[in-house]
């Protein structure tokens, strides 16, 4: 439990919501601290680069603003997840022309990248990221959130408005084409 | 890089990578591990990958919280700003009446409502107009069968039928028979089905009116007496 909050793990997300609803603000920060750092790395994983906490920030306004739209039917944070990856893609469609998005293949270039020296071989780490950038963009978006975020495929397949079965097929696709890819 | 036939096993992998299977569960994966190669490498590729994913920036929590909106107790929403501690501003009436005033308020919704408020009266002028269009009348093709009227005496089936025959402008060879009257009176089926005394009385009513065509009609030559069917010889 988070010394500065009163709330415990054992308080559900539609607990929090119901006392944000009745006027308590301090539980949309704890919502906010719950999630903030899972859609951050879920934009991350997307290939998200710049003004990272602002698309998550820009998340939760329209979330908050349209919480009766929230039925429970999934968790809290997989619905986050299907606002933020509209949100991405809103952004890159209005931004398109206007920056170039980093590409995976660029990522490799980056610090954090650099960091996993002693823990990656880097030539393979580069086939594998080589690799995922032949996937198609559904497979590669599938792979990426069901291995990079451990998401499961009910997750995934709400998120992406698809069936889990297709997810899971996506899934198996994709880490063939991986490995087959790395064998050549 | 070869594939285990154990679908079940393979499914979770990514479960496993990330801790998130139960002990019993997390049990039955190692002890497959153990014995099967390809999933072992299979899993230290998802480690890998897992590894080398992007690192998100740390999130300061109290700034986006503080850009959240906050319910009221009449269930409106106050926007309290970005994160700069401005104070509570009203944006907000309720979410769905602040998109259908947004939208209402529009100027390009605002011009395309009275676009449409005048081409539905426009639409309705001419419509009204159709009845009394000139094509409607003698020396005009009519697009539509013309009914006959409901009222007045009913024809015998053997009388004498006058027929206008006109040559259409652009397709001489079909001719086609239309009659109509401002009052509305039309003709429709037979007009062989018509007495002598109710033709008269359109071709009277067709005199009185005053329509003409956009372009000059060839001209008209009457064949009382024949008789052509509309649909004859088109």
């Amino acid at each position: 439990m988070n010394p500065e909050s009163q709330w415990s793990a054992e308080d559900t997300d539609l607990v929090l919501i119901e006392q944000w609803r009745a006027g308590d603000s301090r539980a949309a920060t704890e919502l906010v601290r719950r999630h903030a750092d899972a859609l951050a790395r879920f934009a991350a994983s997307a290939g998200e680069r710049e003004e990272i906490e602002e698309l998550v920030q820009d998340t939760f306004v329209r979330a908050f603003g349209s919480l009766d739209a929230f039925r429970g039917e999934s968790s809290l944070r997989t619905w986050l997840f299907t606002i933020e990856r509209r949100l991405m893609l809103d952004r890159r469609r209005t931004e398109r022309r206007e920056r170039n998005l980093v590409s995976l293949e660029a990522a490799e270039a980056t610090t954090e990248y650099d960091a996993l020296d002693g823990m990656v071989a880097q030539e393979t780490a580069k086939r594998v990221k080589r690799a995922m950038a032949s996937l198609s963009p559904m497979q590669r978006e599938v792979f990426v959130m069901r291995v990079e975020q451990g998401l499961a495929y009910k997750e995934i397949a709400t998120i992406l408005d698809t069936s889990e079965g297709a997810a899971r097929v996506h899934y198996h696709n994709a880490i063939r084409a991986v490995k087959e890819l790395l064998d050549e | 890089m070869s594939e285990c036939v154990n679908a079940d096993i393979r499914d979770v992998l990514p479960d496993f990578v990330h801790g998130q299977l139960d002990a019993g569960r997390t049990a039955e994966v190692r002890a497959h591990l153990s014995e099967c190669s390809d999933c072992a490498d299979e899993v230290e590729l998802l480690r890998a990958i897992v590894a080398s994913a992007p690192v998100a920036p740390a999130m300061n929590v109290a700034r986006i919280a503080r850009a959240l909106p906050t319910p009221t107790r009449h269930g409106f929403l106050l926007h309290r700003g970005g994160g700069t501690g401005s104070p509570l501003t009203p944006s907000v009436i309720s979410p769905t009446i602040q998109r259908r005033s947004r939208v209402w308020s529009r100027p390009a919704v605002k011009i395309a409502a009275g676009l449409a408020i005048v081409t539905a009266g426009g639409l309705s002028l001419l419509v009204g107009r159709d009845v009394l269009r000139p094509d409607t009348q003698v020396g005009q093709p009519s697009s539509a069968p013309l009914e006959l009227p409901s009222a007045g005496p009913a024809p015998a089936p053997d009388a004498p039928v006058a027929v206008a025959t006109v040559p259409q402008p652009r397709a001489p060879q079909t001719r086609q028979v239309a009659v109509a009257s401002a009052a509305g009176i039309s003709l429709g089926g037979e007009l062989q089905d018509l007495s002598d005394e109710h033709l008269q009385t359109l071709l009277n009513e067709i005199d009185r009116m005053d329509g003409l065509p956009a372009a000059e009609p060839d001209p008209v030559e009457p064949a009382v007496g024949s008789v052509e069917s509309s649909g004859g010889d088109q």
